[in-house]
């Protein structure tokens, strides 16, 4: 007797039990699908912006190469801060020699330590 | 009641009958063409934007970059009033109306009504919201330094396709193939993300162009075309081991960012399409020859006392009579009875396979397109005077490379390089994928390499024909050259026009550079020792400077210190 009515009791739930899975089956299929779709929308936004991002850097290397062209630091450095090319004979080449920390002289024109 | 449930029943079960005919009808009978409908609906096509690679100097310094920019499109059919949308267009681009009125009317449904555009104009353009209009990303080529170095790196056509220059010779190599792919869109139009790259980079170009060296020649450049009035002007920089061109620059020049503004006269890179008799240059041929088959020693003496030598008909002069000369003072003195007579010591066999070896009459092989390959004739075909005018740079022609070229060998210890401007190819992340790796081949031995060296160190000093090529606290080894051009009315040598030029390298001893500098037709003055050898002096004291190479008369007075 306790048997059959388990039975039923199982068959009475049963029903309602698969509309409820399957209602949540569907609607979690719904947000999965609404959900990726979402995170295209950002992505894309997000590509977007990447996209700006490298045109405005494309844009800037170009300025970039522009103001530091040679001719452009030349007029600037000659016109604007009165600078000049270094005339050769005023220009002193120090060589370098790479030894302990407590090795260290100049030597004068003649040749003598100082 | 039954009744009433077994219609609602029949109702259901017929609409349900209903709708699987429908689902039928849509996923079997009509599934590929409404599928097909579907994906013109929820996809869009779009092309994978090409961008070439960019071109650096030696140093990483840009210069060629791109810009995306937009070009503007048009749906004639879609414009609602053609004169009206015309009207506002202008104002914004600046174009004349007519010009887009005329595309905008035009029949078809694709117009192309302006490339390039500038972003701010772009989206000008966009605010004025006119109906039938589209843009597509329109990649655009940028020379950030201008003029500089403009007939190396060359241009690009509308297309971005390269059209000259290095542009043109790795065209290959710069850009890649693009490619469409399709992406999915809503219904609003708004695409979504594939996860796909929508740029595709070609290759980038790391030239051995130095752009403060190349900034320096093309300012001297200038100068002299404005001091002697020249009708065009051509120097080229190189590094004498290896070939390395770090500067090549010709004048008249162009802007390659506005290809409109220039014409094929400017365009036009000398340094390596145009010939040229060289003149005295030349003689480098006779001198290394003779000295290479032993025929001649430095104090080895000419009589040269008349000024002039007879060869068949025709009577060759020295610019000055010069009296006895030894070989050393020929090459020094630029004497042409001299070289003459040295030229018919050797026999126009040896010149020939001389002048050959040098890499005369044949292309040197440098990576840029158009290159002339000259002309040297083949002994057979020499007349009777040949020999009086092959071994002073007559009835030959050569580029200003060939030459560069060959001094360059005499600079090395007597081996023939291959003049470049690329150094290296990286993929767009900057991993190399070829590097050069040019052979040199022995033309001459070392010891008359050495010898000759030491005869063109003379040509600078006191007494030698190029005193104003000589810089304070380096030695320079050169040579002059003054060559007639012919007049191509008279088929004759010009008494009026002229080709001035200086080649060499400095410092003598250990050169750094090799350059020539040619003047074509100067006023006022005609020689190289006047023309060109103050233009060398001039670039060679700045680019030694730059390169940081010491004077070697202070060589003993420099500063060391120790750490």
């Amino acid at each position: 007797m306790i048997h059959v009515r388990r039975r039923s009791m199982l068959l009475y739930i049963s029903k309602p039990l698969f509309i409820t899975f399957l209602l949540c089956s569907l609607f979690g299929i719904v947000w999965l699908r609404s959900n990726y779709i979402s995170i295209e929308y950002v992505i894309s936004e997000l590509e977007n912006k990447k996209a700006d991002m490298l045109r405005e850097s494309k844009m800037l290397i170009a300025e970039k190469a522009s103001l530091i062209s040679m001719q452009r630091v030349e007029k600037t450095a000659a016109r604007d801060l009165g600078l000049v090319f270094p005339d050769r004979t005023k220009v002193v080449y120090v060589k370098e020699r790479v030894q302990g920390p407590q090795d260290v002289a100049l030597i004068s024109p003649e040749g003598k330590g100082p | 009641m039954r009744r009433r449930g077994i219609i609602i029943n029949t109702a259901i079960g017929f609409g349900f009958f209903i709708v699987l005919l429908r689902l039928a009808d849509i996923m079997v009978l009509n599934h590929e063409r409404l599928a097909h409908r579907a994906k013109v609906q929820q996809m869009k096509g779009e092309d994978i934007q090409v961008m070439r690679g960019i071109i650096f100097d030696r140093h990483g310094r840009e210069m060629a970059v791109n810009l995306e920019t937009e070009a503007l499109y048009c749906d004639p059919a879609e414009v609602a009033s053609a004169e009206q949308s015309a009207y506002t267009l202008s104002g914004i681009t600046r174009q004349p109306s007519k010009a887009i009125f005329t595309k905008l009317s035009s029949e078809g449904r694709f117009a192309w009504v302006s490339r390039k555009l500038e972003p701010d104009i772009a989206r000008r353009v966009k605010e004025a919201k006119i109906k039938g209009l589209g843009f597509l990303p329109d990649a655009k080529r940028f020379y950030p330094k201008g003029y500089l170095a403009a007939h190396v790196l060359g241009l690009v056509d509308i297309d971005n396709k390269g059209i000259d220059g290095i542009e043109l010779k790795y065209q290959g190599v710069l850009t890649t193939n693009g490619a469409r792919v399709f992406l999915s869109r809503d219904a609003s139009g708004k695409t979504l993300s594939q996860g796909v790259d929508m740029e595709y980079k070609g290759k980038n170009l790391i030239l051995t162009l130095d752009e403060g060296l190349q900034y320096m020649v093309e300012n001297e450049l200038d100068k002299a075309m404005d001091k002697w009035r020249a009708r065009a002007a051509v120097a080229v920089m190189m590094d004498p081991s290896t070939g390395e061109i770090l500067a090549l620059a010709n004048r008249p020049s162009f802007n390659p960012n506005s290809i409109a503004g220039s014409n094929d006269f400017e365009r036009r890179n000398r340094a390596i399409t145009d010939c040229y008799e060289p003149g005295s240059t030349f003689k480098i041929i006779v001198g290394t020859a003779a000295l290479e088959e032993k025929l001649v020693s430095l104090d080895t003496p000419f009589d040269c006392s008349r000024g002039l030598i007879e060869i068949g008909r025709r009577v060759v002069h020295d610019a000055h009579r010069n009296g006895h000369l030894t070989f050393k003072e020929v090459i020094q003195k630029s004497s042409n009875v001299g070289s003459i007579m040295v030229g018919l010591r050797l026999g126009k066999e040896r010149i020939y396979k001389y002048a050959k070896a040098f890499g005369f009459g044949d292309k040197t092989g440098v990576d840029l397109p158009g290159e002339a390959s000259g002309l040297i004739r083949p002994p057979e075909r020499w007349s009777g005077v040949s020999i009086g005018s092959v071994p002073i740079g007559q009835e030959v022609a050569v580029t200003p490379l060939q030459i560069l070229r060959a001094y360059s060998a005499v600079a090395n210890g007597g081996f023939l390089v291959r003049p470049h401007v690329v150094s290296r190819i990286e993929d767009p992340d900057g991993r190399p994928v070829w590097t050069f790796s040019g052979d040199k081949t022995r033309v001459i031995s070392q010891k008359t390499a050495e010898t000759f060296r030491e005869i063109l160190k003379t040509v600078t000093e006191e007494g030698g024909t190029a005193k104003s090529a000589s810089v304070d606290g380096n030695l320079v080894a050169g040579k002059t050259g003054t060559a007639q051009m012919i007049d191509p009315r008279t088929k004759r040598y010009s008494a009026e026009k002229y080709i001035s030029s200086f080649v060499g390298f400095v410092p003598a001893n250990d050169p750094k550079i090799a350059m020539i500098v040619v003047i074509y037709e100067p006023k006022g003055q005609i020689y190289g020792g006047v023309v060109a050898a103050p233009v060398f002096k001039q670039i060679a004291e700045n680019a030694l400077s730059y390169l940081e190479v010491p004077r070697e008369d202070i060589r003993s007075e420099m500063l060391v210190v120790t750490r």
